[in-house]
């Protein structure tokens, strides 16, 4: 009798364990799913609610139907400015920076590179700079009348230009701001990518007779797809939702030619308290990066293939 | 042992009065530490009036308050008992009914000298013909400028835009600007409300395109694209305009003779910015348009609200004393150099005989006293922000001669009007 309900508990035991067992991943990994529920998902979900009314903040809401998104679609060329703009950032970040990026991680990787450290953290610098010192670094820069740039311009017998305020020149101006602060990061991630390929396959690749330009389109690219897709997919979805660098710079002028995306969706939203339009330009950003790091997907994996 | 017995006497006798004070906290938030400064260096007078009261008080910095408030009444959270408001937050309050609803009304604080007080400076904090922000400042206009330039170029100061843009001319070829230029909503309806032109009527109505309004706001615009173009303003667009280098550094190197800019800039930008040039400083009547208009031009402000609450009353006392009389008004100027918008208060020496050594001794009082009963009226709107917007966003254009006055005007008026349909 004594031995039958040993084995009764030791069974209820072994159950409760198992039960446990069972909870005990859920339970491990719940904080962050009740986290991303309440910060991220709620809100998601209601701001895609709010897309269809009129809302400004206080008061009822007022069902709009699609009118906020056929106006944004249709009736809003201050929008369609920030989302030509905004393109021009993302193509330039995906060709230039990132692969000037993959250039500095080839140079920081080199064994011919004396103080490698030291230079990668120079290049890693901008990344843990202040935003209100890089605004006034570049501002001083770009400065019209003063800045270093145009000084250097006169001093060679070049006619000053207006970083800042000439329409077909800011936004080139932003992407210098970009491609000083992000370089270095995404260098990082190239850099972390090389570090990961065997030596084996140099070695291999150099008995075989490989030229340094046949390793590096035969080895070091294939070999950094992963990454390569990881910073793709950084880079693109940190490019469409840029803010702070136009911001810091121009706050979007003059008239709107360095406005990005999701200044906009602030302007709306928080300055003008339009939550319900600034809402509708959340979800069609939410549409565009969710499709896009679907096609960049679709694109890698094809290659993979 | 009876030295004991009136010990304890009084003793009790404190603690009984400490006990019938009634407690009261007084809250109130600002975007300007300087408030603060002027509330804290009057506490003791205010208290004086108030023997039964024990005050605290709740005084907070918060950038940006006015949009601190909306967010605070969205969450259901309660406002303060007093409100700093820059005059560009008004507007957002005064949608969905929200002033009405939490906010007190302020005129029978001026009911009996109202006529004393510069009206530009209520209309602005004013819904459905109540007042509900009290003022700061007169925020007129003057034109600070280095007299030297003036002198060394054998030229006097002018005294209409006509005028500025004639020697404008004759001095931009010599690499000097007289004035600034920005692309800023409220800087062009400054120089607008100074010609006479309106946006809004005092029932919240878009006049802007209105015959003579259009008019007067494309003679503006031609007369800033005409100073552009001929080197008479310099163009210094977005923050630069506040807090960089460019302005500073053109004073400096001569480049930028002056600028037309409220009272408040003096303490603010100018001063800070070029320090070390005290006393090369002079102060003039900003000039006029010579087709008629305002004395002055007015730009921000910031006004004192009060909100519904238990405290209201009291908070509405605090803020009329602290800034309506005559006293208040002259201190307020005195402590933190803001210019009174109540007229009368221009006759007290306190003001007209003040020598500031930055502008080389001059008696600034004596031009402000000149410009208070000038300054121009005129209305607030829940659409403000975007016509705003839309000049700012379309000023450079009109700097940069890609589009002409009148599209400019046209343009500003067509996007302000779709907002207004639309129903932002």
């Amino acid at each position: 009798m004594a031995s039958q309900n040993a084995r009764a508990l030791t069974a209820k035991n072994t159950r409760g364990r198992l039960r446990q067992d069972r909870f005990a991943p859920y339970f491990f990994i719940s904080p962050f799913f009740i986290l991303f529920t309440i910060f991220f998902l709620l809100p998601s979900l209601f701001a895609i609610g709010i897309s269809f009314y009129k809302w400004k903040a206080l008061g009822v809401p007022e069902f709009f139907g699609t009118r906020n998104f056929e106006r944004l679609l249709t009736g809003d060329p201050i929008f369609w400015q920030a989302v030509k703009n905004t393109i021009f950032y993302a193509v330039a970040s995906l060709f230039i920076v990132a692969p000037l990026a993959l250039l500095e991680a080839l140079a920081l990787n080199s064994k011919r590179l004396k103080f490698r450290t030291f230079w990668r953290a120079v290049y890693f610098a901008p990344i843990v700079t202040s935003t209100a010192a890089i605004a006034i670094v570049f501002r001083m820069l770009y400065n019209r009348e003063f800045g270093f740039l145009n000084e250097l311009i006169m001093a060679l017998g070049g006619m000053p230009v207006d970083w800042l305020g000439n329409r077909g020149v800011v936004r080139f101006s932003v992407m210098g701001v970009v491609l000083w602060r992000w370089t270095g990061l995404l260098a990082i991630y190239f850099l972390a990518g090389l570090q990961s390929i065997p030596d084996e396959l140099y070695e291999a690749a150099a008995i075989d007779g490989a030229t340094q330009r046949q390793r590096f389109f035969h080895i070091t690219l294939p070999s950094l797809r992963p990454v390569m897709l990881f910073v793709a997919v950084i880079v693109s979805i940190g490019s469409i939702q840029i803010f702070d660098d136009p911001q810091i710079l121009t706050q979007g002028g003059p008239a709107n030619a360095s406005l990005s995306v999701v200044q906009y969706l602030y302007t709306r939203g928080i300055s003008d308290l339009l939550y319900g339009y600034a809402s509708a330009v959340g979800v069609f950003l939410f549409v565009v990066i969710f499709t896009l790091s679907m096609v960049q997907l679709r694109l890698f994996r094809g290659g993979e293939r | 042992m009876k030295k004991w017995l009136y010990v304890l006497v009084l003793v009790l006798f404190g603690s009984f009065m400490a006990q019938a004070q009634e407690e009261v906290t007084l809250s109130a938030w600002t975007h300007d530490n300087l408030y603060v400064e002027f509330f804290n260096s009057r506490l003791s007078e205010w208290e004086a009036l108030h023997p039964d009261i024990k005050f605290t008080y709740d005084f907070q910095i918060i950038p940006n308050a006015w949009d601190r408030y909306l967010e605070a009444l969205a969450a259901g959270e309660t406002l303060p008992d007093l409100l700093g408001l820059e005059q560009g937050g008004f507007p957002k309050f005064m949608k969905d009914g929200i002033i009405e609803k939490y906010f007190v009304p302020l005129d029978d604080l001026v009911a009996s000298d109202r006529s004393d007080y510069a009206e530009g400076r209520m209309s602005i904090y004013s819904y459905n013909g109540k007042l509900y922000g009290l003022e700061s400042s007169l925020t007129a206009s003057v034109y600070y400028y280095q007299p030297k330039i003036f002198e060394d170029n054998g030229v006097a100061v002018p005294t209409t835009w006509e005028e500025m843009l004639a020697t404008g001319e004759e001095l931009g070829k010599k690499g000097i600007a007289l004035n600034v230029a920005t692309n800023s909503g409220n800087w062009f309806q400054m120089w607008l409300d100074q010609r006479g032109g309106a946006v809004f009527d005092a029932d919240g109505n878009f006049v802007f395109a209105d015959e003579a309004n259009r008019a007067m706001a494309i003679e503006v615009a031609d007369l800033i694209q005409k100073g552009v173009k001929n080197g008479t303003f310099l163009v210094v667009l977005g923050d630069d305009h506040w807090g960089g280098v460019t302005i500073p550094t053109a004073y400096r190197e001569g480049r930028l003779a002056g600028q037309v800019m409220p009272d408040w800039w003096s303490s603010c930008c100018l001063m800070p910015g070029v320090e070390e040039m005290a006393g090369q400083w002079k102060v003039a009547l900003p000039p006029v348009w010579s087709g008629g208009g305002a004395k002055t031009l007015v730009w921000g402000g910031t006004g004192w609200a009060v909100s519904q609450g238990e405290h209201q009353d009291l908070a509405k006392e605090f803020i009329g004393f602290m800034y309506l009389g005559k006293e208040s008004q002259v201190q307020k100027f005195e402590k933190i150099n803001m210019f009174p918008w109540m007229l009368s208060a221009y006759n007290d020496p306190r003001i007209t005989d003040l020598e500031d050594p930055f502008y080389g001794g001059q008696k600034l009082g004596e031009i402000y006293a000149q410009l208070a009963d000038g300054v121009p009226v005129w209305y607030q709107s829940p659409f403000r922000s975007n016509w705003s917007t839309a000049v700012g966003d379309n000023l450079p254009l009109l700097f940069d001669g890609s589009m002409t006055p009148e599209a400019f005007v046209d343009e500003v008026t067509r996007i302000t009007q779709d907002a207004i349909d639309f129903g932002f």
